[in-house]
């Protein structure tokens, strides 16, 4: 009975520290599959194998996280570190009980209730603990999004497979040894230092990588808005040449006027002065709206996008009437936002014959209206699944851009959106509410 | 019966504007009237004030004054939540969808384009005449939800589904081409909808009118927007029956 509920919690434990911790969800059968797996070779062979059956479970699970998972080795990456955790804290759990309870960790171990309550006691809290750091790793820092480089996960793999490796190698041998509490001590201080240090690994990586990716992203802005002086100094260009055409068509016209000629006036009205105004509408100059915004980084994202589309010979058109200072939600959510919404509306609007794109920005009463169309061919899938994690009408594998929108848009609750297809038009609307705070 | 009014700061402009207006309503037997011919903002809205009846605006956006056209017709909507209003303005001023967004302008008519002008202005109070009837016959199927201080007013007719949002408190009202969030609950809007709705569970009511296809041993309903949905065991009964009333 207490060798069942202490392999049952252990079994417990692992699970919880494997399946809470992964960046990618999993089916229930999966999970079931995964805990049964790590319940039933814990109670098949810690019997036989003693600690050393530690490493039948750990590598079968990582196995099974290699084939369930999308993502093989960040999810393996994840659950290492999730074994370190409850192992480290184990430790931690295991030297405090026995010092509250002025006990040798030897009678400790071989005390069959108080093993049984101390095992509850950690799988719940181990249950608890992960599914918080999962959550807090996940959905607020959000880290995955900066773990792309392969080489760097397969690094960080490896690193944390190797110290698995020795902790297993470690308690084993110690078991092996018998236990008393100098071991266990040393153990317990040894393994807390090293998860240390494998935090704080973790940790700089993340900030080493965060500061890349902020450098690259400034980069990205500052290229794009050079590339918007350029354009706008060229659009400027072309209003000084007509400022100095119009001095001789105004001279011209007024020629004709005094020679009372209102045929040749007409008809000079028509054939040089009309298809000048013409010209203008369709130049570079309607890039100037953008400097309507005021933020930077939401100008230097739309006129990289706009001059993109210009370029592969899209009919862009940017509707900015009024001066877009402030921003309801964080301007760099909002930025992905845009950015989602912009390059699926470039690739849409390449597949039709129209090639239309209109982007517009305004304030109705308090709210900001920001508002995408294009044209677009007939979509596969209804409207309201458009979001949903892989639907989208690229195939396999894609589709994660309207999924992150939802994930962003779900922590605000000031912003509305809206979606329709109305024959050939698709149209993206996000209508945020000012903050009440 | 429509009142037309129009507003441009340019007097040459707006007596010719006048003159295509008072020709169509000579030419074509209608009830609509030229109301007012402006040339400044203050002038409109102090004539708009004392009137109920629904108007048609032609304005022009640069308007030469504290107002610019968009201001005037969103303080135009204050006093006439229904009216058509039409802008009329150069290439470079057009932003048609934040016309139509912001003030829900019912058309725009390029300035530049001197000689479809006339047309033009014709097409828009014939159009705007045509929906006033229509609206006249639907006004009793509208749905009109109060979301803050405004408020959207749907067709029920149009209405695919309404469902509940997972992340936040806010529901998703599906129609034919698209969907809407807002806020609001399930509860409330039950009571106002008429009797084509069916809450078939706890997140969704759908509309029985748009159902292509009920399949009964995956208890299934498919729309005929390609969207499918759940039915709670509890309502299958329910669900069955209302079915056949339709």
């Amino acid at each position: 009975m207490t060798y069942l509920i202490y392999t049952l919690t252990g079994g417990l434990c692992i699970y919880f520290s494997s399946v809470h911790l992964l960046p990618n969800k999993l089916t229930n059968a999966r999970k079931l599959c995964i805990f049964m797996y790590a319940f039933g070779s814990l109670f098949l062979f810690n019997r036989i194998y003693g600690q050393a059956s530690t490493y039948i479970t750990f590598v079968g699970i990582l196995l099974l996280i290699y084939i369930f998972a999308k993502e093989p080795y960040l999810n393996m990456a994840f659950y290492l570190f999730g074994y370190l955790y409850t192992i480290a804290f184990n430790y931690l759990f295991m030297w405090a009980a026995g010092f509250i309870l002025q006990m040798d960790m030897q009678d400790l171990l071989t005390h069959d209730m108080l093993n049984v309550i101390f095992s509850i006691t950690y799988s719940i809290y181990c249950g608890i603990s992960t599914k918080f750091i999962g959550w807090y790793i996940h959905k607020k820092l959000n880290i995955t999004q900066y773990l792309t480089n392969p080489h760097l996960l397969k690094a960080i793999f490896i690193d944390l497979f190797i110290l698995v490796f020795f902790y297993i190698f470690n308690f084993s041998y110690g078991e092996y040894l018998g236990y008393n509490f100098g071991v266990i001590a040393l153990n317990g201080i040894i393994f807390l230092l090293l998860f240390a240090i494998t935090v704080y690994l973790m940790y700089s990586i993340y900030k080493a990588t965060m500061g890349e990716q902020a450098n690259k992203h400034r980069m990205a802005q500052f290229e794009s808005l050079r590339l918007y002086t350029e354009r706008l100094e060229t659009s400027y260009g072309i209003m000084r040449k007509f400022k100095h055409d119009y001095m001789n068509i105004l001279s011209t016209m007024s020629g004709y006027m005094e020679e009372d000629n209102m045929d040749g006036l007409m008809k000079y009205y028509g054939d040089r002065v009309l298809p000048i105004s013409h010209a203008f509408a369709e130049s570079d100059t309607k890039l100037g709206a953008l400097s309507n915004i005021k933020n930077t980084a939401l100008k230097s994202l739309l006129s990289s996008k706009f001059i993109y589309s210009m370029e592969i010979g899209i009919k862009a058109e940017i509707e900015l009437t009024e001066s877009i200072e402030t921003i309801p939600i964080d301007a760099l959510d909002l930025s992905r936002i845009i950015g989602i919404f912009m390059d699926n509306a470039i690739e849409a609007a390449t597949e039709t014959k129209e090639k239309e794109l209109i982007f517009c920005m305004f304030r109705k009463d308090e709210d900001l209206y920001i508002i995408i169309r294009n044209t677009s061919p007939a979509l596969d899938h209804p409207v309201s699944a458009l979001p949903g994690q892989g639907v989208s009408s690229k195939g396999m594998n894609r589709g994660i851009g309207l999924y992150n929108v939802a994930m962003i848009l779900g922590n605000y609750d000031n912003a509305n959106w809206n979606t329709t297809y109305e024959e050939p038009y698709f149209t993206q609307e996000i209508i945020l509410k000012p903050n009440v705070t | 019966m429509i009142h037309i009014y129009l507003c441009e700061d340019d007097n040459r402009q707006l007596t010719r504007w006048k003159n295509t207006v008072e020709k169509y309503l000579l030419m074509n037997s209608t009830e609509s009237q030229l109301y007012c011919a402006a040339s400044s903002p203050a002038e409109l809205l102090s004539i708009r004030k004392k009137s109920t009846v629904i108007g048609l605006y032609f304005l022009d956006i640069d308007l030469q004054s504290d107002k610019n056209g968009i201001e005037l017709a969103q303080e135009i909507r204050k006093y006439d939540p229904r009216g058509y209003i039409v802008f009329v303005t150069t290439h470079s001023e057009m932003a048609v969808l934040t016309f139509r967004y912001k003030v829900e302008a019912m058309d725009f008519i390029v300035k530049d384009e001197i000689k479809t002008l006339p047309d033009r202005i014709c097409d828009c109070i014939k159009n705007a005449e045509n929906n006033y009837k229509t609206q006249l016959n639907a006004s009793n199927r509208l749905l009109s939800v109060k979301v803050d201080k405004t408020s959207l007013i749907f067709d029920q007719d149009d209405i695919v589904a309404i469902t509940t949002c997972e992340e936040n408190h806010k529901i998703m009202i599906h129609t034919k081409n698209g969907v809407r969030q807002m806020a609001g609950s399930l509860k409330e809007l039950n009571a106002i909808l008429n009797s084509t709705f069916f809450q078939c569970s706890r997140s969704v009511i759908v509309n029985l009118r748009h159902v292509l296809k009920y399949s009964k041993e995956d208890a299934v309903l498919t729309m005929d927007n390609k969207e499918t949905y759940n039915v709670s065991i509890r309502m299958m009964g329910k669900l069955q029956k209302a079915l056949k009333q339709i």
